[in-house]
């Protein structure tokens, strides 16, 4: 009895017809959530939050280099998991999801290398410099990059999806590795860089509103992530009827 | 405000170069990441809309098909 | 009684050494593309022999990386396109096995030969002696681990080949390996503990021989199915 009840949860925690309802209600709060957080964090990081002692204005970069460079690496994560949710339990949510996580991990790769580069100038002189956090995210990047490569290779939906699946999971274990070799990389060779004023050491002043856009950025790759996953469901669930009385109810309504 | 006055705020010590053309090329991608996927999924209504139509229009032509044959 | 070696190891390690032997033109071109690229660099980059020195741990690792690349392409698609891979995936034995198998002819094949090349090319770029045994030894443990890591590119990119995905998808998972294998010559180079590095590559080593027939193992049914 009870086992029948648990199945039926989990299965509908699977059914794109249930996320594509559910997240139809939630949209609106996240994007308003979302909103204030990034404006908020934004104003406070660009306009009252005093600058570094060392690197003075161009300090303030790191309030999108951080929060990006935090939630591209979370991303990944997301990606892989729920490629292994896919393949393990074969939830077709999962991998749409899965799907979905893939650009908007690259793109805020990119965003955390471009503004990395454009830090680097005004703090090192150089618009480029082989440091742990960069090397590593290019890596990243390149990471993401496969995933997304990897779905032409396979003419039908699911067997790009196990593979790419497979790709993240494979990803997945590397990355710490990859991060930790690069970092060694970095303290065998020894460049002289400033480094970043760690986390904890900073001044709350400082501190706080980076926190907030790290909140509001993971709360933009929620919104973002439930976006796309939507857009990919209409594309996969085409023939379903609940998608066509979507459909007729949306033209009824013009 | 740190800053006395906005153009203060917009120069901030000659760095504001550096500081605005990275805020700015990430709110671009960061937009596009919203207003892609919304695009996308009026894409789909479309498609999904004639792809409804057609069929409409298959089943209609069949069932003429039928009755033209059962009225010769 | 399940005996490893019977298992389809040493069958497919023999049946892909046999290949390999009989077309000798895929066993001998990475080893050239190897010494060519090499030789192209000091035109390039200068004769001098100190910066070639300073040059060479990493040069001698991308150069394994490259030729590794190129070769592992072909690992399993001459299988699928004459069935053989259908028998591998129908048989009775753990696909594990000939995986492995085909994997060791591969590294005997290619990364025996490239390490034994090696001290060759250590000679052009004026490699310190000091640094030849732990060049040698990164290079053994280090191309297995190339082989294993590039099989699993070539299961996934099994159904369209055409280079640029596989090394897409491979070269990021071949980056610690770099940095630890041409940290090993570059150790013994500047006199400090190469042995350090060249752990780090046999662990590698060994997850790698845990961790990637699994993922091959889906790769290749995935293609077969797919």
């Amino acid at each position: 009895m009870n086992l029948n009840l648990q199945w039926t949860w989990f299965h509908r925690l699977g059914s794109p017809r249930w996320f594509y309802q559910k997240t139809q209600r939630w949209l609106p709060w996240l994007s308003l959530v979302m909103s204030v957080l990034l404006v908020t964090g934004l104003v406070w990081g660009l306009a009252f939050a005093p600058p570094d002692a060392k690197q003075g204005n161009s300090f303030r970069i790191i309030y999108v280099h951080v929060p990006a460079s935090v939630v591209a690496l979370a991303g990944y994560y997301i990606m892989a998991i729920a490629g292994a949710v896919g393949l393990i339990w074969r939830i077709k949510l999962a991998y749409m999801l899965m799907r979905s996580a893939a650009p908007i991990g690259a793109a805020l790769t990119f965003i955390a290398l471009v503004t990395g580069a454009i830090w680097g100038k005004p703090t090192w002189g150089a618009y480029w410099e082989w440091d742990a956090r960069i090397t590593s995210m290019l890596i990243l990047l390149f990471l993401y990059l496969g995933v997304m490569a990897l779905r032409h290779t396979y003419s039908s939906n699911e067997a790009a999806d196990k593979a790419s699946a497979i790709l993240g999971l494979v990803g997945m274990v590397n990355v710490p590795i990859i991060y930790k070799s690069v970092d060694w990389w970095q303290t065998l060779h020894q460049p002289a860089t400033i480094k970043f004023t760690g986390a904890p050491s900073m001044h709350p002043d400082m501190f706080m509103p980076l926190v907030v856009m790290i909140l509001g950025f993971y709360l933009f790759y929620t919104v973002s992530l439930i976006l796309f996953a939507r857009a990919e469901i209409l594309r996969r669930e085409y023939r379903a009827s609940w998608v066509k009385q979507l459909v007729t109810d949306n033209s009824a309504e013009k | 405000m740190y800053f006395e006055s906005i153009q203060q705020l917009i120069y901030m010590d000659g760095h504001g170069v550096y500081v605005w053309s990275a805020f700015c090329i990430s709110i671009v991608v960061m937009v596009g990441l919203i207003v892609k996927p919304l695009y996308q999924k009026k894409q789909e209504l479309k498609n999904i809309r004639l792809h409804i139509r057609l069929q409409e229009v298959n089943r209609e032509a069949i069932r003429q098909e039928d009755s033209n044959a059962s009225n010769p | 009684m399940y005996n490893f070696l019977s298992g389809g190891f040493t069958a497919y390690l023999y049946r892909d050494l046999l290949l390999s032997i009989r077309n000798k033109s895929d066993l001998v071109k990475p080893l050239i593309f190897f010494l060519l690229v090499a030789a192209l660099v000091p035109l390039a980059i200068a004769p001098e022999a100190e910066r070639l020195a300073e040059l060479a741990p990493g040069i001698i690792w991308i150069l394994a990386v490259l030729a590794t690349l190129l070769s592992v392409e072909h690992l399993f698609s001459d299988d699928l396109n004459d069935g053989c891979l259908e028998q591998m995936l129908i048989s009775p034995n753990m696909l594990i096995l000939p995986i492995l198998g085909k994997i060791t002819a591969h590294w005997l094949v290619i990364g025996l030969p490239l390490t034994l090349l090696s001290p060759v090319i250590g000679l052009w770029f004026s490699l310190p002696s000091v640094a030849l045994i732990p060049m040698i030894l990164s290079l053994a443990i280090g191309t297995a681990v190339l082989s294993l890591i590039g099989a699993v590119g070539a299961a996934l990119t099994l159904p369209r080949q055409g280079g640029v995905l596989l090394a897409l998808l491979v070269m990021p998972l071949y980056m610690p390996v770099l940095i630890f294998g041409s940290a090993t010559i570059q150790s013994a180079v500047d006199g400090l503990d190469w042995t350090a590095p060249l752990a780090m590559l046999a662990a590698f080593l060994a997850i790698a021989i845990a961790l990637c027939p699994l993922a091959i193992n889906a790769g290749l049914r995935l293609a077969k199915n797919g």
